[in-house]
């Protein structure tokens, strides 16, 4: 007879154990193994693709902020200086508005309706 | 009276869902995760439906049962390998009860600016990015907008947030990325343009009727805009 | 060198005309192999299908990292830039000056007392815009203590919330005021990385600690100096993920969790500025 607690132990022990729950290994023939590094390789290539076009854009995009900024030093410093802020005092948090894109639409899409409190 | 400079917007609605991957990644992931459910261990019923209840009954008869070992049968394809009511050599399948109230109503992808292609709307294309373009009447070319910096401006934020307020109205909540500017445009007149940018998240633009604008993603600016222009603002898109 | 790795049989000598004698130039020293891979016990590695550990990393379009790429990297590198930065240099050991032709082989000078060294701030780049590395997960029940099963509870907790196995934890310290001596099991921890991990920041941000009702914010203070944000969510939160709400009879026990969410960011700013961008909310007064 067990202890009716220790029913729970032993069914939590069981979610825990891979004994009679693991399933066969897989067997895989000459040609399935063919196939399994065909489609691996063709993902890493699919990916370092994708990959290398992100970071070439963000490289642009870093040395078009360099040059703006280099210009806007040169010409005005006044505004540069406002607009330049240096790491210490950096925080600028996202806003909560800015969401996580979801799979699926929210009912109302677009929220139209703002009203400006701070004019 | 203003600065030899002018400050220009890239105001952007970021998008609302996720794109849908290409066919090769829908592919990859189908090989993949029918894979995992291959290798995936036994679902632990004897955890989630105790001995005896009527939900552990339910449950079971939903689940079709795979055909057990018996002694006297020669199977051809292999003798079977059960335990907790799944085969061992090929993937488990749970069957649920289709829960009619708690199902969940999911929105169409598509939306009725998408099908109007209302491009002053703000709920088109809503797996991609939009920014806003302006065609100003004084001028007659689709580009971003754009505002003279005041002499006494405070910064190139203050300068850009007026001008969209003084240019769209006040009913925009806007979120202004970072004080330092994106780009630099050049113009043939020599004054450099200073982007900030900036994205809307509640709100809509609602210009003056001398001001014709739209609400566009890359590919549809590309057709619209200049072409030295375009490639321009192209990495910043 | 490489010409010499045809290895030809002994016979093919003796057509030629010359002596058959089975010489075959070794190639051993010429090409890189792991000599335990020709052991009987060889096994493939666990990232090789037909292993017995294997498990796939990407079954599912991972919404989190397309937002990232998307919209977050760009908007980060913008944030975080600084114009003409350059290294700002960590607390390490320096060579003492003057460094003369005797000094050279001096021992450097030790770091002022109570303090450790820190690393190089480089200058922000799109080559260290920061990201989400993994999520470490630790949990210790109190309550393990006293009953020993519980800690088996809480490894199976946490099993359920993050979707990959957990490891056991065993106390280290000997604290008779609290019962604790080395070596109980007291509870259990999980690191996550990759599609878990991103799956288990969206639950956070979007289900969990909304509805939580002791979690306002990542304060100010939050981290620990190198770009790793701590969070703790109580055992009631810790209801609240869908993966436990629904079958809430089995669990009348929860614990307590601490979270570290590590990031490749330099500074804890830079750090909980990620993580406003991923959804949790981060308050606004920032003391560090």
């Amino acid at each position: 007879m067990i202890k009716p607690g220790a029913q729970r132990v032993v069914n939590m022990l069981g979610v825990l154990s891979a004994s009679r729950r693991q399933p066969r290994r897989l067997k895989l023939c000459r040609e399935d193994i063919i196939r399994h590094k065909t489609i691996k390789h063709a993902y890493q290539l699919f990916t370092k693709n994708e990959q290398a076009e992100q970071k070439q854009k963000l490289d642009q995009q870093y040395l078009r902020i360099k040059e703006a900024a280099d210009l806007l030093q040169e010409l005005d410093p006044e505004l540069f200086a406002a607009t330049n802020v240096p790491p210490e005092k950096k925080g600028r948090r996202f806003p909560l508005e800015l969401r996580v894109p979801t799979d699926t639409p929210p009912r109302t899409i677009w929220s139209s309706t703002f009203a400006n409190k701070l004019r | 009276m203003v600065k030899p400079l002018r400050v220009g917007l890239l105001l952007s609605r970021t998008p609302i869902i996720t794109p849908k991957p290409a066919p090769f990644l829908q592919a990859y992931y189908k090989y993949m995760s029918e894979l995992e459910k291959r290798l995936m261990w036994t679902f632990p019923s004897f955890f989630f439906f105790k001995k005896g209840t009527l939900t552990q009954r339910k449950f079971n008869e939903l689940q079709k049962g795979p055909i057990a070992r018996n002694k006297n049968i020669i199977f051809a394809q292999g003798e079977p390998d059960v335990h907790f009511n799944r085969d061992r050599r090929f993937k488990q399948e749970i069957i649920l009860e289709p829960d009619e109230q708690e199902k969940v109503r999911e929105q169409p992808t598509v939306t009725e600016a998408d099908t109007k292609n209302d491009i002053k709307s703000l709920e088109r294309k809503i797996e991609q990015t939009l920014y806003l373009l302006v065609n100003l009447k004084s001028e007659n070319k689709w580009k971003l907008p754009s505002f003279e910096v005041p002499d006494n401006a405070r910064s190139l934020h203050y300068a850009a947030d007026n001008g969209l307020r003084s240019l769209g109205g006040d009913s925009m909540n806007t979120w202004t990325v970072s004080y330092t500017p994106a780009a630099v445009l050049k113009s043939k007149d020599n004054v450099p343009e200073f982007l900030i940018k900036k994205h809307i998240l509640q709100g809509v633009f609602q210009p003056d009727a001398n001001v014709e604008f739209a609400w566009l993603c890359k590919n549809e600016i590309k057709e619209k805009v200049d072409e030295d222009y375009f490639k321009q603002i192209e990495v910043l898109l | 060198m490489r010409t010499h790795l045809v290895r030809n049989f002994s016979t093919s000598s003796a057509l030629l005309g010359r002596t058959g004698v089975s010489i075959v130039p070794p190639v051993h020293h010429l090409i890189r192999f792991k000599k335990s891979q020709l052991s009987d016990k060889a096994r493939p590695p666990k990232s090789w299908v037909t292993s017995a550990g294997f498990r796939p990393q990407i079954t599912r379009h991972d919404r989190l990292r397309q937002h990232y790429n998307d919209t977050l990297a760009s908007d980060l590198l913008l944030l975080n830039y600084t114009h003409n930065e350059t290294t700002v240099e960590g607390a390490r050991r320096k060579p003492r000056a003057p460094v003369t032709p005797y000094s050279v082989y001096q021992p450097s000078k030790p770091l002022p007392q109570h303090t450790q060294p820190t690393k190089d701030i480089k200058p922000r780049t799109s080559e260290n815009i920061p990201h989400l590395e993994r999520i470490s997960i630790n949990c210790f029940a109190k309550p393990a203590i006293e009953n020993r099963d519980l800690a088996i509870t809480a490894k199976v907790m946490l099993q359920h919330i993050t979707g990959m196995k957990p490891r056991d934890v065993f106390a280290k310290t000997n604290l008779p005021m609290f019962h604790l001596r080395p070596g109980m099991p007291v509870g259990a921890k999980v690191e996550i990385t990759g599609e878990a991990m991103s799956q288990f920041v969206s639950t956070l941000t979007e289900l969990v600690l909304p509805r939580s009702r002791t979690f306002r914010n990542i304060s100010g203070k939050c981290g620990d100096g190198n770009g790793n944000i701590g969070l703790k969510l109580t055992k009631h939160d810790i209801t609240l993920f869908p993966e436990l709400e629904n079958s809430l009879e089995l669990w009348p026990e929860t614990f307590d969790i601490d979270l570290i969410v590590h990031t490749s960011a330099q500074t804890d700013r830079e750090a909980r500025t990620l993580l406003s961008g991923l959804g949790f909310p981060v308050s606004s007064e920032i003391r560090k």
